[in-house]
């Protein structure tokens, strides 16, 4: 008894095993299509999926809510999603939002907000205001690229401040 | 009897908030004009932790990740090491800074699935190396939920819990001087102050504008939400004064309150 109370001062003593945790609030996500935006499968979820359909450089039609803007040497296709953040509790005045690709893409070009995506993440935002924010998407294909079908995944990870 | 997807949804939170209050020691109350409505398809629970501890520590959390959709949805878990470069928060890989903290992380499960309305909860524990150089690690539940469509671009959504580490009381910050925008016709006067941690543990800094007359009247008090802030991270503290001061010599006050103390600092102004 007395050997184990001894080992119990020593071990609070050394450090070993004394800690305290307080956790805080609960974060929510949600994927929302923007009423100026690409219509979401999957609006009101986490895994949403655009359908850009068939795209061409020249010509072609592009969905309701895709922007297409010729470039010299590629075209670009814009569209806005909404990025619904909630926190319920206190101590957590923003978040800060990550996106990148899950799979590597060395031909376009994926913007959010402007920061190019790759399979690393990229900070977005590192004082997001919880509620409903519209994130700008963009995608360059180059003219270069042969004509096929193509798909990637973009992953938006958010955590409390 | 069928419960409509309102109804399965507020029971849902209500759990997802009982769970959230048996996993952590000593929860803090809240405050119910502090509580925001959450609308989420999915809700993370804690959202953060606060852990006091010592190097050569291990602590263990239950994390609880609650599907509020229609879907199944599969997560894959990844911790990374939270560091501050250029005043700002920056995620990094397990095991790629040295003294981190991710690189110890064991889940139990590494993956979970969801159905719909599920919760699921994942053990995490990190243990704390001896000479640590980090102060916060992420535990991320990555969204690996593959939806049909072929030449599509998915969007998926993934959320982590931040959990940060006070190994000390080596706690600092320090505050620029404060600057005034005046008020206009159209914006209220708007007191800033540049808070940065210079410590080596996180800080959760909060405090008070004191708006006083030149005679040292007390005119006016507005609250200043606590922010938290890593080693070596900054911010621009704006603090508005919701109410239109007459004509006169005025003096703000920011009392800013942290773990280490009190510092407060004042700048005089005048209103037109």
């Amino acid at each position: 008894m007395r050997g184990a109370r001894l080992f119990l001062i020593v071990l609070l003593l050394s450090g070993g095993g004394k800690c305290a945790a307080q956790g805080i609030g609960i974060i929510g996500i949600n994927l929302v299509t923007d009423p100026s935006g690409i219509a979401l499968t999957g609006s009101g979820t986490t895994a949403a999926v655009m359908s850009l359909g068939t795209v061409q450089a020249y010509g072609g039609t592009v969905p309701t809510g895709v922007t297409k803007n010729l470039n010299a040497t590629s075209f670009t296709l814009n569209t806005i999603v909404d990025l619904q953040v909630t926190f319920l509790g206190i101590l957590s005045p923003s978040y800060t939002l990550t996106a990148q690709l899950l799979t590597t893409d060395v031909i376009n070009t994926w913007k959010i907000n402007s920061k190019t995506l790759s399979t690393t993440a990229t900070t977005i935002t590192s004082s997001g205001a919880y509620g409903t924010t519209p994130v700008n998407f963009a995608l360059t294909v180059p003219f270069s690229e042969a004509a096929g079908t193509f798909a990637n995944t973009i992953e938006f990870i958010v955590t409390s401040n | 009897m069928q419960l409509k997807a309102p109804a399965i949804s507020i029971i849902l939170l209500a759990c997802v908030f009982c769970c959230a209050a048996r996993t952590s020691r000593n929860l803090e109350v809240q405050s119910p004009s502090q509580i925001r409505p959450i609308a989420a398809s999915l809700a993370l629970s804690p959202g953060v932790v606060q852990v006091k501890a010592q190097p050569g520590a291990s602590s263990t959390h239950i994390l609880t990740m609650t599907n509020l959709t229609g879907t199944r949805f599969g997560f894959v878990l990844e911790a990374l090491d939270v560091v501050t470069r250029d005043g700002k928060r920056v995620f990094v890989p397990a095991g790629e800074t040295e003294g981190g903290i991710a690189r110890s992380a064991v889940f139990v499960p590494r993956a979970i699935v969801l159905n719909p309305g599920e919760a699921g909860k994942v053990e995490v524990t990190f243990t704390i190396p001896a000479e640590p150089k980090v102060r916060a690690v992420v535990a991320i539940f990555h969204g690996r939920t593959a939806l049909p469509g072929t030449g599509s671009f998915m969007i998926t959504g993934s959320l982590g819990t931040l959990i940060t580490y006070n190994l000390s009381t080596k706690t600092e910050i320090r505050a620029g001087a404060p600057t005034i925008s005046p008020q206009t016709d159209y914006a209220n006067l708007q007191v800033s102050e540049r808070l940065e941690n210079v410590g080596q543990e996180p800080v959760v800094p909060k405090g008070t504008l004191a708006i006083l007359r030149s005679s040292g009247e007390l005119i006016g008090r507005v609250a200043i939400q606590p922010n938290r802030l890593l080693p070596g991270e900054s911010f621009d503290c704006k603090v508005e004064y919701p109410h239109t001061l007459r004509a006169g010599k005025y003096r703000a006050m920011l009392s800013i309150q942290y773990e280490g103390g009190v510092q407060t600092n004042s700048v005089e102004f005048q209103v037109e």
